[in-house]
């Protein structure tokens, strides 16, 4: 080491200047640099309530219960508290999915109505000042009266109305114990009968639901069927689920008729639809909205690929479609997975909520009659989509008038009802659409929890997603909305005004807007390299000469405090 | 007694065979195909994902349930002898630009942003039906990529890119708001076969076209057009689709189209993702990603009336039916449909940051990374 020529000795200003100037950047970069780096890079999270959320997904923050009242009349009957504490215990027996269960009630109007003879009017009056009262609906009222003598128990529900007719044999005798028990497991029978449909609905629907799906699990399968019911009926649920629209406020229905020639040129289509489809539309309203429209397209063939065959009534004509024969084109059922000619059929809707197709295909003259392979209705239903059917009016009309239609209207109704998940079972419409009600505030619920449950998951696996106020202004709302329809489905208010149906509605909504937050877009995956990579140009001059500083200083200050000390 | 037995075990395996049919139901098709290229040069890959448009479509999947996202730069581009057209092949034979093509993104709406908006649906309110993917639980989606990537990430019109860690993040969240039933994830670009390695949400079959550090090469070129016109692993796919699915009804499965990968002709790995799709390929039908196959369900002899109702006496039925707490439908007519009122509460609960951690791990990297630089700075002044 050889001496070369030194720089001239610090003084002792300039190395307290010095310190002054490193001190001074570092409190730069401490004091300011630094909270604005972490102002400005850290993502907003509004804080959520999320045990709550969590609590909800896994079902554990509401049993949800469905209990139906259901108001016995038994005017003539000796001891009804008794009989009905019997039928109540087997009802309570039999049923194994304790959260939809049947509550009877000795109606309190019997007292003043005449008995058997009264009209419908005046028996559901009564009750229904009760509810005005009590804000609880009665899912059925049954009627106990007598029957011809001889006869065994039956029961007659009429299709109009909640009330089931209930006639016991006339040789019931209430003093005898088996004679009760027989009229007992009668109407606990006849009750379950009823409502079996229903409850398989919504048992299935809140086991679906509610457990949480751990990522690796299968869509919903065949080993939910913990509640007793068999494996036909978990198929049979399964066949039904899948053809139910999710539930929206607002549906779109259309009416299409598909011609395959220029005629029929024009149909009457709304007096049909005002006349038959209209006051059941009206009926659902409390359920769901509905609008309709309704299109006419010329010259439309399905799908090229679905060709009819043939098929003539006599043997010796067989294979010669262009003799006068008599004989029908027809449809094969595969065929029908792609008859909707998608390219060319305008079915393509604008509206922001879910649509319904209902199809009328009128074949061209040259394939008329056309008939679907083993369909006595000539239509087929296609799930979650709407329904099809071809109609083989006369040749050459012109116009299809109300009654032409009618035979569509009758089978589009039937489509709309199990399109929209409405019971098949009891032929008793006030009951269905009950039913229906109740299966729909079944699924906004599953639906608005497990959307909580996904956001929950979402914010926990996504850490640098960001998370706007109004999410947790909505999800505050949906968990005070599932808060309400808990307690009114506990309450057995489940349609109308407040009431279960409209509170799972709005949880619902609320949970998707929480969710479709717009500006939650996770597009912020930074790999750490790549935050290396950043940070690093910026960091290497700039950290590099602070850090030295701040070393060289530090290293100076000890060397002069420990040569301080030696002196 | 043996002759009331026996047609209830015959019954048993249809019993059976039913439940997997239930399982494997979907109700719905939907595709997205997206080229993330622009420019004259990336011609292969515009005619790429419209040969895909054609297939699908052909196959039944309606334009509503078809998100297509191109830069759409070459049809009218004024170095195209062929104005408004775009074959991909040298035969010219397929206009593929033909006469009905429904582009939903175009230009520089193809972005990354667009398309992570897309899968998750986060859009503006006002955003119309065609540019969003209004898929459920019943949904099969078809997701075709094509354009230019590298490892992990795809290049999005020379601008941005995305990631393969962001694609998986968006499946995941649309495999938990249940907005898909199973998908198909086809990619087509160099080192495809990364961008899927990171996919983790169940029911995802994936197939891309090269593996790591492998280029995905075109499959010929147009002396007339001037530029390749597509790509082989896409050329070789459509090439077993036009030849063996006619039709929606096609029996063929996923399994013969991935078994039809040759890699002598692709010159490249073409790689299949399986380990999160619970279904074995050969019974995958092509349609049911490719195609529109819906289910039907028809009434048999018999079951007349539970298919058709009285449609006169039901509307009689509904018209004086009262729902407790409902007006009956005559009186209700007038009323104006309530708007739904919003509730809004205060949250209270709050809960601690999870970030921490995170931040901590990067800054002990930085400061790790300028400790190193500052020694190795020190090491030489000490010798």
């Amino acid at each position: 080491m050889s001496k070369t020529k030194s720089p001239p000795p610090d003084t002792p200003e300039n190395a307290r200047t010095r310190s002054l100037v490193v001190l001074s950047f570092w409190s730069v970069v401490l004091l300011l640099g630094l909270p604005l780096w972490w102002f400005t890079t850290s993502i907003y999270r509004a804080p959520l309530p999320l045990k709550e959320m969590q609590s909800w997904s896994n079902g554990r923050a509401c049993r949800a219960e469905f209990p139906l009242l259901v108001d016995v009349e038994a005017p003539l009957l000796p001891d009804p508290e008794h009989l009905l504490k019997t039928v109540q215990h087997a009802l309570d027996d039999a049923n194994d999915f304790s959260a939809h269960h049947l509550r009877l009630r000795l109606a309190r109007s019997h007292y003043q109505s005449g008995g058997h003879g009264t009209s419908q009017k005046s028996t559901s009056s009564p009750s229904e000042t009760q509810d005005q009262t009590e804000e609880e609906s009665v899912a059925a009222i049954l009627r106990l009266t007598p029957g011809a003598s001889g006869s065994t128990h039956s029961y007659q529900l009429s299709n109009s109305s909640r009330i089931i007719d209930l006639y016991y044999s006339p040789s019931y005798n209430p003093s005898s114990s088996a004679s009760s028990t027989s009229l007992a497991l009668f109407i606990s029978k006849t009750l379950m009968e009823i409502f079996v449909e229903e409850q398989q609905m919504i048992s299935h629907l809140l086991s679906s639901g509610t457990p949480t799906p751990p990522p690796s699990s299968v869509p919903p399968g065949p080993s939910n069927s913990s509640n007793g019911s068999n494996k036909i009926n978990t198929a049979e649920i399964q066949r039904k689920m899948s053809r139910i629209m999710r539930y929206s406020p607002t549906y779109h229905l259309t009416f299409s008729m598909f011609t395959g020639a220029a005629t029929p040129a024009s149909w009457e289509i709304e007096q049909s639809i005002e006349e038959y489809l209209q006051p059941l539309l009206d009926a659902l309203s409390g359920i769901s909205n509905f609008t309709v429209d309704s299109q006419i397209q010329f010259y439309a063939s399905p799908s090229p690929n679905v060709v009819p065959f043939w098929e003539a009534d006599t043997p010796e004509n067989l294979g010669d479609p262009n003799q006068l024969s008599t004989g029908k084109w027809v449809l094969k059922k595969e065929d029908l997975s792609s008859f909707i000619n998608s390219a060319e059929w305008p079915l393509v809707s604008i509206t922001s909520y879910p649509t319904i197709n209902f199809i009328i295909y009128i074949p061209s003259p040259s394939q008329t009659p056309l008939s679907i392979s083993g369909s006595a209705t000539n239509a087929f239903l296609l799930p979650q989509w709407g329904g099809v059917m071809v109609l083989n009016p006369p040749n050459q009309i012109n116009h299809l008038t109300k009654a032409d239609l009618k035979g569509a209207m009758d089978i589009f109704a039937a489509q709309l009802l199990s399109l929209l998940g409405a019971p098949s079972h009891p032929p008793s419409l006030p009951i269905r659409l009950d039913s229906l009600a109740r299966q729909r505030s079944a699924e906004l619920l599953t639906s608005a929890s497990s959307t909580l449950g996904s956001l929950y998951r979402l914010t926990k696996a996504l850490p640098s997603i960001s998370i706007p106020t109004s999410v947790s202004t909505s999800v505050a709302a949906t968990l005070q909305s599932l808060h309400n329809a808990c307690r009114e489905l506990k309450r057995g208010h489940f349609g109308g005004p407040n009431s279960a149906l409209e509170e799972g509605r709005n949880a619902a909504a609320e949970a998707e807007k929480a969710f479709f937050e717009k500006s939650m877009v996770g597009q912020v995956y930074f790999p750490e390299e790549h935050k290396v990579a950043v940070y690093l140009p910026l960091m290497g001059p700039v950290g590099v000469p602070l850090l030295m500083s701040a070393v060289k200083e530090v290293a100076r200050v000890v060397a002069e405090w420990k040569a301080r000390r030696r002196a | 007694m043996k002759a009331r037995t026996t047609p209830i075990l015959l019954l048993l395996p249809l019993l059976l065979c039913c439940c997997a049919s239930v399982l494997a139901q979907h109700t719905s098709n939907w595709a997205v195909l997206v080229s993330t290229s622009r420019f004259w040069f990336n011609y292969r890959h515009l005619a790429n994902v419209l040969s895909m448009y054609r297939t699908v479509k052909r196959l039944g999947i309606p334009d509503s349930q078809i998100i297509l996202m191109l830069a759409d730069d070459v049809a009218c581009n004024p170095r195209n002898v062929f104005p408004a057209s775009v074959f991909n092949n040298a035969d010219r034979g397929l206009d593929l630009y033909g006469d009905n093509i429904e582009v939903d993104y175009r230009g520089y709406e193809v972005t990354v942003e667009n398309f992570i908006r897309l899968l998750t649906d986060r859009v503006e309110p006002d955003t119309p039906r065609s540019k969003r993917l209004l898929t459920d639980d019943r949904s099969n989606i078809f997701v075709y990529m094509t354009g230019h990537g590298g490892n992990e990430f795809l290049k999005f019109q020379d601008a941005e890119e995305i990631s393969a860690f962001d694609i998986a993040d968006a499946f995941e969240q649309m495999w938990e708001k249940k907005r898909y039933h199973q998908m198909l994830f086809m990619i087509d670009t160099c080192q495809a076969n990364t961008m899927y390695s990171k996919f983790y949400s169940p029911n995802i079959l994936a197939t891309g076209s090269s593996k790591l550090d492998q280029s995905s090469y075109s499959h010929h070129a147009d002396n007339d057009v001037g530029v390749a016109v597509i790509d082989r692993y896409t050329y070789y796919n459509l090439e077993f689709l036009e030849n063996n699915v006619k039709n929606a009804s096609s029996k063929h499965t996923l399994k013969d189209l991935f078994d039809s990968y040759d890699t002598k002709k692709i010159h490249s790995d073409p790689g299949v993702r399986t380990d999160l799709f619970n279904r074995r390929l050969d019974e995958v039908l092509i349609t049911d990603f490719f195609g529109n196959v819906q289910n039907v369900e028809v009434d048999g002899k018999g079951e007349e009336e539970k298919w058709k109702v009285d449609a006169l006496e039901l509307a009689k039925l509904a018209a004086n039916i009262t729902v407790p707490g409902r007006k009956s439908a005559a009186e209700k007519a007038p009323v104006v449909t309530e708007t739904v009122v919003r509730k809004r509460a205060t949250v209270s609960r709050v809960e601690e940051k999870q970030s921490w951690t995170q931040s901590a791990v990067g800054v002990t990297a930085l400061v790790l990374c300028a400790a190193a630089w500052f020694g190795g700075a020190l090491v030489p002044k000490r010798l």
